[in-house]
């Protein structure tokens, strides 16, 4: 496999054997080390000196199913630290299919200039100029791109809020329907790609080459045996299929974790209207698509087509994480509009989660009432037309509260929390202030242990134990974005034999011995070098913890803040 | 005493009989819990992860009040 060198400077882009040092690496164990090497943690990322790092997970492009994960890497604009967001659809698998280890941009475009990369195989890429394509949104732009080059490419790229390298700018990815509506949402890597003068990248899909496996057979007999225990969990088999990740809207409603209005309520009295099984029946109803594919070699098929009523398309895929951000967060039971913002996000290339909570600051600054769906429609469309209120939105909570001297945001390192309130589900606070990437929940989703069989193994609403099983989480999950497992599929290693299946399938693809001790070490060489890059960057323990208002104010119903004290956060990796 | 019972995500499917989509309006003897009502529904418990009564998480021992509301919700992963 090979590394594609690109450097928007001297406009070229050039073929380089794999240094040795990441043969055996993927995902975001190869962005994170490889930025932690090449770029200055104290650089501008918005200049030439960031480097924007693009790799599919290490099983990608192999046999294993749900495998197509890539990893966007950079210092983050919006957190100023070390970047990783994950991404779907068909882009990591097309990669893999090229032989492309990873995809590394560096330098500039002077004066503006835009250009595409063009990737047709691993011998031939090359930057092509589109001064033409800026400004454009994701949806238009990838019609032009497919009526230039082909429909059998996969195109991954920004749109308006990129261009403006606003701090929210997301990196949108194609499907397997050819709509840009994968993002790799998280820590405005958008504003890096654009800063670069990278509109897309544009990838071949017909690629065949093998990934290359230390052992083939015995590879491929775990990713089968993986794929069974996929099949055969609940979640993955039966709930995601049927309802999809909007399925957690009613239990974490139930838990009071459910950040409401800005997070002033941990339940949304109006959740049967948004749930995963009132959003499921709309579907079917008005004839769209539940158990949608939306991801190569994916075989959960968590995915969805939102509908009008009159059976246009409207969005895909409507997830848990952005109904509750343009729903509860905002006060908004209008299903259809929080579908119309999901598109309009993807179209504009913006995490849903940093733009629903920058209305929800907005919100409670007093700019709008909670629930004026209208407004927040204008809002969003004005972060394209790029007025001073929608550069700000675009900008996230953070700039939205400093604006409006407004204490109440939700985010830590500027990054908006998630869906989880993490003074109902304790867990979710050690999660979102540790991890080296902002309040970020896939960094550390402890909500299974918090609220599992029949009130969990730990108690949610305490921070007794909560450090352990975030730190062994966070440990964990730095390994799975390097594998590149989707998140909806870690069915399939949640058991002793599953986890075993994926020991396997590292040592049979790499050759070496692998296992328990291994996996640990890989995840902890991550947070380690991460957690390295931001402290040479300047964050200090002051920026591994949360807002005041998760301390100060109880969260109804059942009051309760958080409790996880100061000094057990900085503990979480002390001994890493 | 009366309890109404809705059951979410897939575990209408599990449930033996016709389920309306409005949820289960039942009889149950007074002071039963959360995990006799699942037995009562032949709703095996190992389906049931996470149960909320009026609201507020409940317990397999937990107590279901007169007239409660209750809803059954199912195994979380993910992220």
């Amino acid at each position: 496999m090979k590394f594609l060198r690109v450097d928007m400077t001297a406009q070229t882009a050039e073929w380089q054997d794999v240094p040795q040092e990441y043969e055996k690496l993927g995902g975001r164990a190869l962005t994170s080390l490889l930025v932690d090497s090449e770029v200055s943690a104290t650089a501008d990322p918005l200049t030439g000196d960031n480097k924007l790092v693009f790799a599919p997970g290490y099983f990608s492009g192999t046999t294993l199913v749900n495998s197509s994960r890539l990893s966007v890497g950079a210092k983050s604009p919006l957190t100023g630290g070390i970047k990783e967001s994950n991404v779907g659809g068909t882009v990591a698998y097309s990669l893999a299919r090229l032989g492309v280890k990873a995809v590394v941009v560096e330098g500039q475009a002077a004066d503006g200039k835009y250009f595409y990369l063009n990737i047709e195989s691993d011998t031939a890429a090359s930057l092509v100029p589109c001064d033409q394509l800026k400004g454009m949104r994701t949806y238009a732009l990838t019609q032009t791109l497919h009526g230039e080059l082909g429909t059998d490419k996969s195109v991954t790229c920004i749109g308006p809020a990129g261009d403006q390298q606003l701090l929210s700018a997301s990196i949108q990815s194609t499907d397997l329907d050819g709509r840009p509506c994968r993002a790799a949402g998280r820590g405005g890597l958008g504003a890096v790609m654009g800063s670069k003068g990278l509109k897309a990248i544009v990838v071949d899909r017909n690629g065949k080459k093998p990934v290359p496996l230390a052992d083939d057979k015995r590879f491929k007999d775990a990713a089968r045996a993986y794929a069974k225990d996929v099949k055969a969990d609940e979640f993955s088999g039966e709930i995601l299929p049927e309802l999809g990740t909007a399925v957690l809207v009613e239990p974490i409603n139930a838990a009071g974790a459910f950040p409401t209005r800005n997070a002033r309520q941990g339940q949304f009295e109006n959740v049967d209207k948004i749930s995963g099984e009132a959003i499921a029946k709309v579907i079917k109803e008005r004839g769209g698509k539940n158990k949608h594919k939306g991801c190569a070699q994916c075989i959960v098929d968590c995915s969805n087509e939102f509908v009008t009523a009159e059976g246009e398309f409207v969005t895909s895929s409507l997830e848990y994480e952005t109904i509750w951000s343009m729903g509860g967060m905002i006060g908004n039971d209008d299903i259809d509009a929080i579908a119309r913002l999901d598109f309009l996000c993807d179209d504009i290339g913006l995490d849903t989660m940093n733009t629903g909570v920058a209305l929800a600051v907005a919100f409670d600054a007093g700019y709008a009432e909670f629930g004026d769906a209208k407004k927040a429609i204008s809002l969003v469309e004005q972060v394209a037309e790029g007025t001073e209120m929608g550069r700000l939105i675009g900008n996230g909570p953070h700039a939205v509260g400093e604006h409006f001297n407004h204490d109440r945001v939700p985010a830590v390192k500027k990054q908006s929390m998630a869906a989880y309130d993490p003074r109902a589900i304790q867990g979710m606070a050690v999660t979102y202030a540790t991890t080296p990437m902002g309040a970020d929940h896939t960094a550390g989703w402890v909500v299974d242990q918090n609220l599992e069989a029949f009130g969990g193994t730990v108690d949610a609403r305490s921070g007794e134990g909560q450090v352990e099983i975030s730190r062994a989480t966070q440990i964990h999950m730095a390994a799975v974005d390097s594998v590149g497992i989707c998140d909806f599929a870690q069915s399939g290693l949640a058991s002793e034999e599953g986890i075993g299946n994926v020991y396997t399938m590292m040592s049979a693809k790499s050759g070496d011995v692998f296992g328990e001790a291994e996996w640990a070490e890989l995840g902890s060489t991550v947070l380690r070098t991460e957690l390295g890059f931001n402290k040479r960057a300047g964050l200090t323990e002051e920026d591994y913890q949360l807002p005041e208002m998760f301390y100060k104010e109880p969260l109804p119903p059942y009051n309760v803040v958080v409790k996880v004290t100061r000094e057990q956060m900085n503990s979480t990796f002390e001994d890493l | 005493m009366k309890v109404h019972l809705r059951l979410l995500g897939t575990l209408p499917d599990y449930y033996p009989g016709d389920y309306p989509e409005t949820g289960l309006d039942l009889d149950v003897p007074a002071g039963i819990t959360v995990g006799e009502l699942a037995d009562l529904v032949q709703m095996p418990r190992e389906r049931i992860s996470i149960v909320s009564v009026n609201g507020f998480l409940a317990k397999a021992d937990d107590k279901v009040p007169e007239n409660g509301v209750v809803k059954f919700l199912q195994s979380l992963h993910g992220g």
